[in-house]
């Protein structure tokens, strides 16, 4: 008599497939960063030979004081009236607002990095319909003590 | 009325798993696309900005936690103390001298004294680097972190 083999049916079995890519989920959960990708970028000024000279222009100069307060043009002023102060100096005659003097932000050694960074934020959003709608964003210098230093000694003025 | 018996084999509950591959592949497609090592592990309270643009990928880290300490990293590598902020500025030369394109991400502590931060700036404009990220959390406009 002839007996008859029954076949199983051929299956790539794929339940352990699960585990493998939740382990490597889990891998890369635990090492990536969501948050701690962005920033305030400043580009570092050219260097250009050609202009040694340093000339005197008027500009904004707002400084940071050791307890997070902020002074501008040597007035102390909350962070909040840093847009109608700045209103004050924009271009005469400009349409669309235009501000073309610089603005200085020199913080005080003990100021705190975060009152430093809350002034940079706020100059840089200067620029948009809800604060002075300018034409384009201001131009912030970020000077360090070196750079000041340089430039007091350049001037042959001794630093006030 | 005549009840009848289903006799034979019935067929063994299942659960298809087949299925949860797939899920799990496309979650991993996400973590890949959106992968991005952190380098520098030091815990550090951001300051909060509303302008944020996005930093690139692998970039430099130079990094102050609130004990004060300075850590750094050429963006591939983990993040190594540094004795003091003047090494900052011959790492940032040597990382420069490799890549001149190459950004430079200070995070720092937002109750950090602005001299640390004055003076890694200031080391990392000495070698020439091009483009500097202050590493912030998001604001709120109500003021608070999200």
């Amino acid at each position: 008599m002839k007996l008859q083999r029954r076949l199983e049916k051929a299956e790539i079995f794929t339940g352990s497939m699960a585990d493998v890519t939740f382990l490597l989920i889990i891998y890369f959960m635990v090492t990536m960063a969501f948050s701690a990708t962005k920033g305030l970028d400043f580009a570092v000024p050219k260097e250009d030979p050609s202009r040694s000279e340093i000339q005197a222009e008027e500009s904004v100069f707002v400084k940071v004081l050791p307890d997070g307060s902020y002074t501008v043009d040597n007035r102390p002023l909350p962070l909040s009236s840093f847009a109608d102060y700045l209103k004050t100096k924009i271009d005469p005659g400009s349409n669309p607002p235009v501000i073309s003097k610089p603005v200085i932000l020199r913080p005080d050694a003990d100021a705190p990095y975060g009152a430093m960074m809350a002034a940079f934020d706020e100059l840089r959003q200067m620029h948009l319909p809800d604060r002075l709608n300018l034409a384009k964003e201001l131009n912030i210098a970020l000077p360090t003590q070196r750079e000041i230093e340089a430039t007091w000694g350049a001037l042959g003025v001794a630093m006030p | 009325m005549l009840k009848v018996r289903r006799v034979g084999r019935q067929p063994d509950p299942y659960i298809p798993t087949a299925s949860m591959a797939d899920i799990v592949f496309l979650l991993i497609i996400f973590f890949i696309v959106t992968y991005n090592l952190e380098v520098d592990k030091s815990r550090v309270v951001l300051p909060t900005t509303m302008v944020r643009n996005e930093i690139p990928r692998e970039s430099a880290v130079i990094s102050v936690d609130q004990s004060g300490i300075i850590r750094v990293s050429g963006g591939k590598e983990t993040s190594v103390p540094v004795p003091s902020v003047e090494e900052v500025g011959s790492f940032a030369s040597d990382v420069v001298a490799r890549n001149p394109e190459l950004a430079f991400v200070v995070k720092a502590d937002k109750d950090t004294r602005y001299q640390v931060v004055d003076k890694i700036i200031d080391a990392l404009k000495q070698a020439k680097v091009k483009t500097i990220f202050l590493l912030s959390d998001q604001k709120t406009a109500e003021g608070g972190r999200r």
